[in-house]
């Protein structure tokens, strides 16, 4: 998916600002890039963002004296990556909580926002400092702790969250988009699974090299042939 | 526990002595004066016991001699008791306005000056004379001493009036006279280091009223002591005895004026002039409407207390610091000036004075200590709201917002991108200059309010103008309160438009003195409502109040679509 007709958001008030960032999308993305579109306003951005799918949000958290942080919880729930642009690098560690992909401080060089766009592509990035994820529930937004989460099963363009209460949430993100944001202990390990090393207990093996994990909720999940090693060597 | 055992052991030797000096009295022969007779005239032989006085005057109120002159006195006294082997040394103490030749059943024992015939030849006498009288003279029965007495030096005002007599141990007499003020002496050296100690602290740190009249009040205290007291430890002659009555009778007057006065400016009444004319009135009607010295001085006081009372009372049904216990101080001291009010005058006036002194003192030093709390406040927040204005430019986010808007404009426009950094030099410029004064003239608010809004138009690629209309450009203002206005009315707004005007407007109001700053900001909303006016309009109130107290306004308000802020502050100062 990413690399090819990639829709971009810039919310930010700068007019100068804003401008720098889209000339640089475009000299990094070049014809990777679908559309770009800016928003100085943040109520414009949301109505924006709930009508229409998009792949990367680029936000400023202090607009206009508003608090980006709204929109970023809202973003963060969605299905595209965020990616904050700010002089605020003092709340970089409260972003990187609620699942951004990166954190680029203003100024910001040609390369610096290249390194974060590229990460949009990247599978996996060692230093992942997420610990919350942000879901959509009845028109709120539910901040789940990683540590509650026990499995990911995906579901077509959703993915559904299993929880240690036993619980199911949906998140608006794909399994691969959520991997790309979730930390280490997060592993892929079948093609609609992805667990919580935390919470495996025990890999069994089934005649006909199948195998399940054993999950301490008393649950099993499969686990495919092509990840068996990587799994069995975590464990 | 040890103050209990100090205090019941001096009760115990207490009343062993008083048992003591009891059972001594018992054994011992005691005089007492029975009547006073005068003549005017003068005979050498009317001096002998014998003499038969019908056609003498009897002593009493207002009856001495109107007139100039010489006359004689007869005491009659009594001595009772039985005798004893160990009979204290007895005195006559007298206190007479004249000079004088004292006889003791017609033999000679003493003389206070040079009796005269006229004012050349009369030498006066010493205001008082204690004689001690000889042993074998004391014997039981009654006794006649005579006096030969001139007045030429006599006041007109005391002459038929002032005659003082009375016989007892001499011992006594002396112990009476200086144990009984040696205690003023000790409060004499206290009040004039404390009166020094005040005008001290009034001329170097605290310029207010309530000081110095505190101190003066001191001082009064400490004179009237010295005036009081002359009479025992310097003596004059009795001529002039009517000046210092006058001198302590107008210290009465002044102290009965300062305490009230005191209190009226210690608690910074409302309606000063009100209260000081009442209580002058109230003091004054007291001095005008008694008569005799000991009454006037008692009446003084009582009217100075009184009207003490009223005004510590008012000062704490306005909950002022202190006023309680000032006020249980005046109730207890004027209820024992009214139970006691002559031996009040006499004894425990300055005792008791004294210690009132303390709690004023007490109350003072509180003051001082608030003030003292006040003036760190105040310099505190001043460094506070400087640190606050040189904040609102160098913080990190506006000047990393502002780098990268420059970036931009080195990429597309290197000419606009020096022009941007010039309008941030000027911006640096102006707080510089301006960040450690408290006020600055109008003149150099808008050149920081122009260059800020310079730095806005490259950074939004906008056209923003300030338009001033009637400005005074010497008017006084307190630093960056139209600049922090400004810089609301842009964050807060989300300006579409290429070219957006803002109006700055003077209007004087010569005949109050004061003057209103009216900046007009056209309103391009947000959907939503903005946050963080809070800071803002802080330092703006919290600047207004550092210059000019309670005397300022900020209001704002929206009519159509203008945020109109206004600021009324005193004219130029």
């Amino acid at each position: 998916m990413v690399g090819k007709n990639m829709k971009v958001v810039i919310v930010e008030d700068e007019v100068m600002i804003a401008r720098r960032i889209k000339g640089f999308c475009e000299q990094i993305l070049q014809e990777k890039l679908d559309a770009i579109i800016h928003f100085i306003d943040l109520c414009d951005a949301e109505d924006y963002l709930a009508a229409n799918p998009i792949d990367l949000l680029l936000l400023d958290l202090n607009l206009n004296n508003h608090n980006g942080f709204d929109l970023l919880k809202k973003a963060s729930a969605q299905a595209f990556h965020t990616i904050v642009i700010s002089a605020n690098t003092d709340k970089a560690i409260e972003a990187f909580e609620y699942g951004v992909l990166d954190f680029v401080a203003k100024p910001f060089s040609l390369d610096r926002l290249a390194t974060a766009l590229n990460r949009v592509s990247e599978n996996k990035d060692l230093n992942i400092k997420t610990k919350f994820l942000a879901v959509k529930t009845q028109g709120s937004i539910r901040l789940l702790k990683l540590e509650d989460i026990v499995y990911i099963k995906a579901a077509r363009q959703y993915s559904e969250v299993f929880l240690i209460d036993g619980s199911i949430a949906l998140h608006d993100k794909n399994l691969e988009r959520l991997l790309t944001i979730l930390p280490n202990n997060f592993r892929r390990v079948h093609r609609s699974y992805a667990v919580s090393l935390n919470y495996v207990n025990a890999i069994n093996r089934f005649p006909g090299t199948k195998y399940e994990l054993e999950l301490s909720n008393g649950q099993s999940i499969p686990l495919s042939r092509n990840n068996y090693n990587d799994i069995m060597n975590e464990l | 526990m040890a103050m209990v055992r100090t205090v019941s052991n001096l009760l115990l030797v207490s009343c062993l002595l008083l048992l003591l000096s009891l059972s001594l009295r018992a054994n011992s022969l005691e005089a007492t004066v029975e009547e006073v007779y005068f003549k005017i005239g003068d005979n050498e032989s009317w001096k002998q016991p014998t003499l038969v006085h019908q056609d003498w005057r009897k002593r009493s109120v207002n009856n001495l001699p109107a007139d100039k002159g010489t006359y004689w006195a007869r005491i009659h006294i009594n001595i009772t008791g039985s005798q004893n082997n160990h009979e204290a040394q007895q005195a006559l103490y007298l206190s007479v306005l004249g000079a004088y030749e004292v006889y003791w059943n017609g033999y000679y024992l003493a003389r206070n000056g040079v009796v005269g015939t006229q004012t050349e030849s009369e030498v006066p006498g010493h205001i008082y004379k204690v004689v001690a009288i000889p042993n074998e003279l004391w014997t039981h029965g009654s006794h006649i001493i005579s006096l030969r007495i001139s007045n030429f030096n006599s006041p007109k005002q005391l002459r038929e009036k002032y005659f003082n007599v009375f016989v007892g141990p001499l011992d006594e007499v002396n112990r009476e006279f200086y144990s009984a003020n040696l205690l003023p002496l000790f409060i004499l050296g206290a009040l004039i280091i404390v009166g020094l100690y005040f005008l001290q602290v009034y001329l170097v740190t605290l310029k207010q009223a309530s000081v110095i009249i505190f101190s003066v009040l001191c001082f009064t205290i400490s004179l009237l002591l010295i005036a009081e007291t002359w009479k025992i430890y310097f003596g004059y002659t009795y001529d002039w005895h009517y000046v210092r009555l006058v001198i302590i009778e107008l210290l009465t007057l002044a102290i009965a004026v300062l305490l009230p006065t005191f209190f009226i400016f210690n608690f910074k009444m409302k309606f000063k002039l009100a209260w000081l004319t009442a209580s002058g009135l109230v003091v004054l009607s007291s001095y005008f409407l008694s008569h005799g010295y000991d009454v006037k001085s008692a009446n003084l006081l009582s009217a100075s207390f009184l009207i003490s009372i009223l005004i510590v009372s008012a000062a704490l049904i306005n909950k002022k610091q202190g006023a309680s216990l000032l006020l249980c101080a005046l109730i207890a001291i004027t209820v024992f000036s009214i139970i006691f009010p002559f031996s009040f005058h006499d004894k425990y006036f300055v005792p008791s004075f004294t210690l009132f002194i303390g709690f004023v003192l007490n109350s003072l030093t509180l003051q001082m200590k608030q003030t003292q709390v006040e003036r760190d406040q105040a310099t505190l927040t001043s460094a506070h709201l400087e640190i606050a204005l040189l904040r609102k430019n160098i913080q990190p986010h506006f000047v990393l917002n502002t780098l990268t808007s420059i970036e931009q404009w080195i990429d597309e426009s290197p000419k606009t991108a020096i022009k941007f950094i010039h309008a941030l030099a000027a911006e640096f410029r102006v707080l510089n200059t301006i960040s450690n004064e408290k006020q600055i003239c109008l003149q150099q608010e808008i050149a920081l309010c122009e260059s800020h809004i310079e730095i806005m138009s490259y950074r939004k690629d906008k056209t923003f103008v300030l338009k001033a209309i009637n400005i005074d450009p010497n008017q006084w203002i307190p630093p960056a309160i139209v600049h922090t206005l400004l810089e609301n009315a842009l964050s807060h707004n989300n300006y579409i438009e290429c070219e957006v005007v803002f109006t700055l407007e003077q209007i004087k109001d010569p005949d109050k003195g004061i003057t209103t700053l009216l900046l007009n900001s056209p309103i391009q909303r947000n959907r939503k409502p903005t946050q963080g006016t809070g800071t803002g309009f802080k330092y703006i109130c919290a600047r207004l109040k550092e210059s000019y107290g309670d005397n300022w306004r900020f209001e704002n308000e929206e009519l159509n679509d203008t945020w109109i802020a206004k600021v009324t502050i005193p004219l130029k100062t």
